[in-house]
């Protein structure tokens, strides 16, 4: 299969663009926060409770409040049925995306507590990690729980012996490198950073060069989606 | 505003005080349901799907259709199993882990609304009598609890299995490129009560759940 | 140096000023720079040097001295555990309720209950004190808002809660959680909390309180 042919993919993409993107806010009642996300194909819901009461007690921090991340997929979000429940896989990403909020999430604001973050893909097609990620980072906000910055996640890999952004799924499946990464802004950090395959140092440099330019797209559409949700009219 | 289903002695008499004036918080009459909105054909890598939004409630049901062998004392007939995930996406109230009571409970009742209905021609998705059959599962996902979860997942799980569409298959099983829909018999439609003070209504929204007496399901 | 207008929505990470402000809420200082931490509205007091964000959405965070309206959850030996729409559940202890030495809590609360209270004490647990004026609160109407919308409510030195106690003629208890009760007439109570949901929903906006005093003065007419 010939993934790319003249700089162009086999969806029609060129090597530093996007999938269509649309990040909304405030779209479940009961939650404290919530956000959905539609990244390509993949379709991501996330809710946050908290910061609220932590049980087991045992459980609890004195210091900080505990970030507790869980990544699921429904049965019907992939072509051949899940079985409901966790896998190994989603016992992963739930623990590395916990890892890549937590240097962003104002923890120590409320000590012996919890915050429940339940990201919940309805339809799965490569970068539901990041898509989650994302989505989680704006449900956060939106729950007001105070944070140093929006966290912004998007997967680069290597094509054909090309750099490319934002994999799909055939991509994924066919391709020589994955890179899901996650970044911080504001400080230029990285919080999330896996990898599948093989690439050399420069491929690498060029990968989180062409990684930092899709999360500052990303975290330009969290930015705006936060602030669509709040813009009433002016009575000035 | 509690996690705990509770709801306060406040809230509650105000809910009993307007039911015996004939009113609702919502303003709706005792016999109106909220505004029900479907969406079906949402999950494209299912074979069906449908978003019911029922007031806040939201239910997306995922309809997907595999091969397999038929339950041994029921040879002549397509295997049809319902799942609900009461996810804690949906509600500070519900935990993640394997299916408690309320999510089983949900599960079977709408499983039998479509079976005993029936609401799938179930012999009809028989491929090898004895051998091979259609499995068809019903998964439902609770987005947003708030209140009448029945109703909500029972209309999703039948307008996704009214407009799922599998592959016709050829003389011997196998997938050709054309598409047709579930062989659908009967439509249920399950409609459920709660009694407040005296008074029965019906689509109970979260409020009037935690106030109840009684609940009732009906197909 | 400020990077925001006045009463601009800022997020989480946006750059606000760049120099020596001193940050009310909402945001951090790193090295020079301050920055939002929260989905809120920028206050900014140039003269006086300040910063404020005020958060849209989040919990309710309890302060020595704050009323709270909250429900009963549940009853232990000697004490009755309240949700107050805040991390951590309401403790209040019978000898903070009555002086009664052989009172029992399920004698004077049960599950359910609406109690209006005073936070007492936050080291360790949230403690609160509801001997009178506070206590247990019978009958009205109650609404649930952000906590951070209450100032809104209460006003400059509580011009728009008299607003809306004088109009609807309703007694008004306002917790800092973001529980109100209101208490009056019918239709005062319905009033009251119609005025309450409209200050919820244009709280960022300017030119409330003329709003709202012509909407409530129409209606009462």
């Amino acid at each position: 299969m010939e993934l790319i042919k003249n700089g162009i993919r086999i969806d029609g993409r060129k090597k530093d663009e996007l999938r269509d993107i649309k990040i909304e806010v405030g779209v479940l009642k009961r939650a404290d926060g919530s956000a959905y996300v539609e990244w390509g194909m993949n379709k991501v819901y996330v809710a946050v409770y908290g910061p609220r009461e932590l049980f087991p007690r045992f459980l609890r921090r004195s210091d900080k409040a505990v970030l507790q991340c869980k990544y699921n997929m429904a049965s019907f979000s992939v072509d051949e049925r899940k079985r409901p429940g966790p896998d190994r896989r989603s016992v992963e990403i739930s623990k590395v995306t916990r890892g890549a909020l937590e240097p962003v999430v104002l923890t120590e604001n409320f000590p012996e507590s919890v915050i429940n973050v339940n990201i919940e893909v309805v339809q799965a097609e490569a970068g539901t990690r990041c898509a989650g990620i994302t989505a989680a980072s704006v449900a956060l906000a939106d729950a007001g729980i105070p944070m140093k910055d929006l966290v912004p996640a998007c997967a680069v890999g290597k094509v054909s012996g090309e750099i490319i952004l934002d994999l799909c799924k055939e991509e994924d499946n066919f391709g020589e490198s994955d890179l899901p990464i996650a970044m911080i802004p504001r400080t230029g950090g990285i919080s999330l950073l896996q990898m599948d395959g093989l690439m050399t140092g420069e491929e690498l440099e060029e990968a989180l060069n062409l990684a930092k330019k899709g999360c500052e797209i990303i975290y330009e559409k969290q930015k705006e989606a936060l602030r669509k949700r709040y813009k009433g009219d002016d009575h000035d | 505003m509690t996690e705990v289903d509770l709801i306060s002695h406040i809230e509650r008499d105000y809910i009993l005080n307007l039911a015996k004036k004939g009113e609702r918080e919502d303003g709706r009459g005792f016999d109106k349901y909220r505004k029900l909105i479907l969406q079906p054909g949402i999950i494209k890598k299912a074979e069906g799907s449908c978003l019911a939004n029922l007031g806040e409630t939201k239910v997306l049901a995922g309809i997907k259709v595999d091969k397999g062998e038929p339950f041994p004392d029921t040879p002549d007939q397509a295997v049809m199993t319902t799942n609900a995930e009461l996810i804690p996406l949906a509600s500070p109230l519900f935990e993640s882990g394997p299916p408690k009571e309320d999510s089983i409970e949900l599960a079977r009742v709408v499983d039998r609304g479509i079976r005993e209905a029936p609401a799938l021609d179930m012999p009809s998705l028989v491929i090898k009598e004895g051998e091979l059959v259609r499995v068809v599962f019903i998964d439902l996902h609770i987005l947003d609890s708030d209140g009448n979860l029945f109703d909500a997942s029972n209309r999703a799980a039948v307008t996704a299995l009214r407009t799922t569409k599998i592959p016709v298959l050829d003389e011997e099983g196998n997938p050709t490129e054309d598409l047709m829909p579930l062989p659908m018999l009967k439509t249920p439609v399950s409609c459920t009560f709660a009694k407040i003070g005296e008074n029965i209504l019906v689509d109970p929204s979260q409020n009037e759940v935690k106030t109840k007496k009684k609940y009732w399901m009906q197909d | 140096m400020i990077h925001v207008k006045n009463r601009d929505i800022v997020v989480p990470g946006e750059l606000i000023a760049t120099g020596n402000f001193h940050v009310q809420l909402g945001a951090e200082k790193d090295g020079e720079n301050i920055y939002s931490t929260v989905v809120g509205i920028a206050y900014i007091d140039q003269e006086k040097k300040y910063i404020k964000i005020v958060p849209l959405r989040g919990k309710y965070v309890p302060r020595v001295g704050d009323p709270v309206v909250g429900v009963v959850e549940e009853l232990a030996l000697k004490k009755a555990i309240l949700d107050i729409n805040s991390a951590h559940k309401g403790i209040l202890d019978i000898r903070d309720v009555t002086m009664d030495r052989s009172a029992e809590i399920n004698k004077v609360f049960s599950v359910g209950d609406i109690v209006y209270s005073k936070v007492s004490d936050i080291s360790g647990s949230v403690s609160l004190y509801a001997k009178p004026p506070y206590g247990k609160l019978h009958g009205g109407r109650l609404i649930n808002i952000s906590s951070t919308k209450i100032p809104r409510v209460i006003g400059k030195k509580g011009s728009m809660i008299s607003i809306i106690k004088k109009y609807t003629e309703c007694k008004v208890y306002v917790g800092q959680n973001g529980t109100i009760w209101v208490k009056g007439k019918n239709e005062g109570e319905d009033l009251a909390l119609k005025a309450i949901e409209i200050i919820d929903a244009e709280s960022h906006t300017s030119g409330l309180t003329e709003r709202i005093t012509k909407f409530l003065e129409e209606k009462v007419i």
